[in-house]
């Protein structure tokens, strides 16, 4: 057992050291010898980031709540002590006891978005893990990984032993116990594979990936995915929690000591989200909505506020203002908070008359700026997409928003949607003046200062298990002609054009729809030192394109290919719940500019009901 | 319609409720362990929720964006360990003094600990303006044999500003700022600063000094442990002398 000694001149010529050394509030420390299982929780970016992920705090603490684990924490660490480590043989330690990540029972990576996969690898190899999950011997740790990426984790597909496909709560609970059965048996004689398979066999959506063989055709396709043995599932179904209210929930929140991205309390409405946007990943993944009750939502946002000291509160929620205890929870939460200076942050809310009254109250500071996802400039296109959001309701979210004292309008957009023209991207513009004329409509002394108008257009990117997950990327020449095309059109000095880097969404689109072969080509960008691919500035999209073309694999065939609906997809033994048929007739539909309603209205036989709960049984 | 029909507990709007006094306490503190890399605004955030998380009922500032009333003699920088800085809280009522330090350190990190509390009634005026010096003990096998070669001189120069764009490059004596050096043995100094609104040497530039003329190393500055022991108030004490 060895603990890390970091010399103060290193921790002291790195940008904010806070990161790297602990000690927070609610932080938990234990005895090691105390335990059975010591397990490592990694978020591969910035602690700043990582502090702001609640899922990853709910683990945290739920696992420290048993006398048998010990459950710590490590992040990337930032380019510039990654390379001091480095220099002075530093491995990668856990804030907790600076503990190398190496000696860990197990460790866990979450995965938010495909981009962080480069700093997995980085992040097992400082910690002294064999980056690849066969070279791993008996007494490395476990790596498993969990997360909305889990559910086409191909890619990474070498690099894990174990993936949690769902809501990994129960899963990781039963993990531990029969990890502990195993050790309890004796570590000299732990059998890893049988340990994974009988994980695998006995656990809802536990994934093996090197118990399942994958097959190609000549033109690059997969021909088959198959189990090796017939022990382990055909088709790994996800966990979830049917019941959330009777999920664990924690309130005595870890603190970060530096400020993270989003530094409040968290509270999770529901999970799941009835309205089926078409490209649209977590809205598909996370079927059926399960909603949590208003009263014990209110008393976990108390108590954590009171645990924690932070003054905000953030509803945290697909789209918030589905919640059906929306108006109770949001009324209680601001009368209980009247008088302090906590603010309750309320975001992805659809205004209306009510919900402008609350926004008012919520926040103690000043007003801040509202922001709206119509994702499409035409209803036509919204048609496509089934964002369900009309002119209309635009326009009168922009009256309501405006007359009560708003100047600044943030909207976000998708260039490259299937079937888009540019008259839909006339539309975005044709939008956005509308809004900026809608403000100088409105009685003059309530307008004190110019409209800001931001409009925000990010790439669309085709996902797994969307009605989308056929679909073609636009070339990346194209994305930058109708960038410019937008731009151009975008003429009102009140408004101001955002985009997000086009190449990264390319390769977005590449590892969300990628296959086992792209492990080699992560691994070696990781070699060559590509990391933090989230970041712009550090992105470097040649790098991947050279070791592509150098591996043999051409980026357009994930990015800008249009499957056939018969092709067997990388993900095709994974099921979020959602049925293939379901997503097929979405996809048909949504060329035809059919909408779907949402579950409320009528239920649309995703396929969901079969975990037996939430919105299909209400 | 909401399926949900359900009344929820209503607390009290605490600010209506709240009496008129206000009182000043003034806190002694220290820091040490791995809370002595956290900057001097996250000091500010973390004591601001430890007060929240006290239950302790805090005056608060007016305004769009209310803070508690809570002032820093001096800020602390980065790497800087501190026996017994000092920091003024304004609350409601008369909490008692010890009371109000138990609570405080129940709420903190232990790396941060209360160590004393007491009433503060002067009539008006900021802490931060009551400062005049600060002693420092600092650490490294090399360090006492720098030190006197860096304070033979007839001056300490350090280069002061920014090489960037703009930024003005200066070289400031610091010698006038140095008011007490001892040399307990020859890996220890301690020494008395300026410090406060006017003059300040801090404890990380005094160690740069040593780099540009003494022969110590960047590395060995960086290395070296800084202890901040006491803040000297005016009146406190006489250290004008050299
Ligand atoms: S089964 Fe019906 S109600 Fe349930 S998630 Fe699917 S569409 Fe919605």
């Amino acid at each position: 057992m060895s603990t890390v000694y970091i010399p103060r001149h290193i921790l002291l010529s790195v940008e904010k050291p806070a990161r790297y050394v602990g000690g927070e509030w609610n932080s938990v420390l234990k005895d090691v010898h105390d335990v059975y299982i010591r397990t490592a929780l990694c978020f591969p970016d910035t602690y700043e980031i990582g502090m702001s992920h609640l899922g990853m705090k709910i683990l945290y603490h739920m696992l420290n709540e048993r006398d048998d684990v010990f459950c710590e924490r490590a992040y990337m660490p930032w380019t510039d002590m990654m390379s001091r480590m480095k220099e002075d043989n530093i491995p990668l330690y856990t804030l907790e006891t600076k503990t190398p990540l190496n000696e860990f029972d197990i460790v866990g990576f979450t995965l938010q978005y495909e981009m962080c996969y480069s700093n997995v690898l980085h992040m097992l190899d400082m910690g002294g893990i064999p980056v690849y999950a066969k070279d791993r011997k008996q007494d490395d740790p476990i790596v498993i990984a969990g997360g909305p990426c889990a559910f086409n984790i191909e890619p990474m597909a070498d690099f894990f032993d174990a993936v949690f496909i769902g809501e990994s709560e129960d899963q990781l609970s039963k993990f531990s116990d029969l990890y502990r059965e195993y050790i309890l048996r004796g570590k000299d004689t732990f059998d890893r594979d049988g340990f994974l398979a009988e994980a695998a066999s006995s656990i809802q959506g536990i994934y093996v990936p090197r118990f399942y063989e994958v097959k190609y055709n000549d033109d690059e396709t997969i021909r088959s995915i198959r189990a090796y043995s017939q022990d382990v599932p055909d088709v790994i179904t996800k966990a979830l929690i049917i019941e959330p209210d009777k999920a664990y929930f924690p309130v005595n929140l870890i603190v970060p000591n530096t400020e993270a991205v989003h530094d409040r309390v968290s509270l999770e409405l529901f999970r799941g989200c009835t309205r089926g946007c078409r490209f649209c990943q977590a809205g598909f993944v996370t079927r059926p909505v399960r909603e949590r009750d208003p009263g014990l939502l209110l008393d976990i946002a108390l108590k954590s506020q009171k645990a924690t000291g932070y003054e905000e509160i953030g509803l945290l929620s697909l789209s918030t203002s589905d919640y059906s205890g929306f108006k109770e929870l949001a009324s209680s939460l601001i009368e209980n908070t009247d008088g302090t200076n906590t603010s309750i942050s309320l975001p992805s809310l659809r205004l209306d008359s009510f919900t402008a009254d609350i926004l008012e109250k919520a926040s103690k500071s000043r007003k801040s700026g509202l922001t709206f996802a119509p994702e499409a400039g035409t209803q036509k296109l919204r048609n496509v997409i089934n964002k369900n959001i009309s002119d209309n309701d635009l326009k009168e979210a922009m009256e309501i928003a405006f007359s009560g004292g708003r100047n600044t309008v943030k909207l976000y957009f998708m260039l490259g949607l299937p079937t888009e023209d540019d008259d839909d991207i006339d539309g975005i513009s044709i939008l956005a003046h509308d809004i900026v004329r809608s403000y100088w409509q409105i009685p003059g002394e309530t307008r004190r200062r110019k409209p800001e108008i931001t409009v925000s257009a990010a790439m669309f990117i085709p996902k797994p298990f969307t009605p989308f997950q056929w679909e073609s990327q636009d070339q990346l020449d194209e994305l930058y002609r109708k960038q410019n095309y937008l731009r151009d059109k975008l003429k009102s000095k009140y408004i101001k054009f955002q985009w997000h880097g086009s190449k990264s969404s390319v390769w977005e689109a590449v590892l969300a729809r990628g296959d086992r072969r792209l492990s080699k080509v992560i691994y070696r960008a990781f070699q060559e030192g590509c990391c933090f691919d989230a970041w712009d500035d550090k992105f470097d999209f040649e790098a991947y394109e050279r070791i592509m073309s150098e591996e043999g694999l051409d980026i357009s065939f994930y990015a800008n290919r249009k499957r056939l609906f018969d092709e067997v997809l990388p993900w095709d033994h994974i099921s979020c719940g959602v049925s293939k048929e379901f997503l097929i007739n979405e996809n048909i539909k949504a060329h035809s500019g059919v909408t779907t309603d949402e579950c409320r209205s009528i239920c649309s036989g995703c396929g969901a009901a079969a975990f037996g709960g939430g919105v299909c049984f209400e | 319609m909401s399926k949900y029909n359900i009344t929820l507990p209503v607390s009290p709007n605490l600010r209506k409720n709240e009496p008129d006094i206000t009182k000043v306490i003034r806190f002694n503190f220290s820091r040490r362990g791995a809370l002595i890399y956290i900057a001097h605004l996250d000091m500010l955030r973390l004591f601001e929720r430890a007060l929240i998380r006290s239950g302790l009922k805090f005056v608060s500032s007016q305004g769009f964006n209310p803070r508690p009333l809570m002032v820093f003699a001096l800020p602390v920088g980065i790497g800087v360990e501190v026996d017994n800085d000092l920091v003024e809280i304004t609350f409601y009522g008369g909490p008692d003094t010890e009371q109000a330090a138990d609570k405080l350190n129940a709420s903190m990190p232990p790396d941060i600990r209360i160590t004393n509390a007491h009433y503060e009634d002067r009539a008006s005026g900021s802490i931060m303006a009551m400062v005049n010096s600060a002693e420092y003990t600092f650490m490294h096998k090399d360090l006492s044999r720098s030190v006197r070669t860096a304070m033979s001189g007839e001056v300490l120069n350090v280069t002061k500003g920014s090489k960037g764009k703009g930024g003005k490059v200066k070289d400031v004596d610091i010698k006038p700022l140095i008011h007490k050096l001892d040399f307990p043995d020859d890996n220890t100094i301690k020494a008395v600063f300026s410090a406060g609104s006017k003059n300040n040497l801090r404890p990380d530039l005094f160690l740069k000094a040593l780099t540009t003329d003494s022969g110590f190393s960047l590395k060995n500055a960086l290395d070296t442990v800084i202890i901040r022991n006491r803040i000297f108030l005016e009146g406190d004490h006489q250290v004008a002398e050299k």
